[in-house]
């Protein structure tokens, strides 16, 4: 049975993880262009972002492009099976089982 | 705290919109591609229409080489934003389906200038109609609408097919471009 995912459950990280898993698994996203589309901040995407990739369900890449620095981000293999793993357990909910999570 | 069924179906909601709208800001680079090559069909058949001199031709390539100026610098910009492998492969895709329509023509040669336009019109629409089952059913659509409206002018307005597909090829990449790009991002 599908648990829902504390993590994943914050609006804004809902979010990412939905922006992110939109993407093919090899896609990328930089940060300023993913900031743009989910209307975040910089502290508030990069702090939401830093416990995701704690979580080992997105990693981040540092690189240059035109010598100017640029960070992307992309969904881990296990971030994309979480997500599943929630969007299952609310779909269950709507079904009709309610099920609890400690936020 | 309990997930009550009000909140599963709000969360679903918001990642059934999230996804939609960053499928379509990553697609809406398409929409600036789709612009350029409007413009270039725009000018190109209007030239084809009112010029009859060897100087269309040498109109075509000026714009074409601008046309994929500007894809090139688009798709450099994109590429930035979103790395992906499915990039470099569009624009293979691309290229391969400009040779093989000059491929076609050149197999199918001697063809008369009509002709020649409706093939490279058909085939283009072809890869639109393919980006279309990648990127969004939009692109698909726009490449069918345009697939039409180029046979019906062929058919029907022969003497006026090139200002034709001017006005409403053109015209429709250019508006679908435009709705796309202001809706899409």
């Amino acid at each position: 049975m599908p648990t829902l995912n504390e993590l994943i459950h914050q609006p804004a990280r809902l979010r990412i993880m939905a922006a992110l898993i939109a993407l093919d698994s090899d896609s990328q996203v930089e940060f300023t262009y993913l900031r743009d589309l989910l209307g975040l901040t910089d502290g508030n995407l990069g702090g939401h972002l830093r416990k995701l990739e704690e979580a080992g369900y997105v990693a981040i890449a540092k690189t240059f492009v035109a010598r100017k620095p640029r960070t992307y981000v992309v969904a881990t293999s296990a971030g994309r099976r979480a997500f599943d793993e929630h969007v299952a357990a609310l779909e269950e909910i709507l079904r009709g089982e309610e099920q609890s999570v400690e936020l | 705290m309990n997930v009550t069924r009000d909140e599963a179906q709000e969360s679903l909601v918001t990642i059934q919109q999230v996804m939609v709208q960053t499928r379509r800001a990553v697609a809406s680079s398409g929409a600036y591609v789709m612009i350029i090559w409007g413009v270039v069909w725009f000018f190109g058949f209007l030239a084809s229409q009112l010029i009859h001199s060897i100087l269309v031709g040498w109109i075509w390539l000026i714009l074409d080489v601008l046309g994929g100026l500007g894809t090139w610098m688009v798709g450099r910009k994109m590429g930035r934003r979103v790395r992906t492998p499915f990039g470099s492969r569009l624009g293979l895709f691309w290229l391969a389906l400009v040779f093989y329509t000059a491929l076609w023509i050149w197999i199918a040669w001697p063809l008369d200038p009509m002709r020649t336009m409706l093939l490279s019109i058909t085939a283009l629409m072809f890869g639109y109609v393919v980006m279309g089952l990648w990127l969004g059913t939009a692109v698909a659509w726009v490449g069918l609408a345009v697939t039409a409206l180029a046979l019906l002018g062929f058919y029907l307005l022969p003497a006026y097919f090139a200002l034709w597909m001017a006005l409403l090829g053109g015209g429709t990449m250019i508006g679908s471009g435009l709705y796309m790009s202001r809706f899409w991002r």
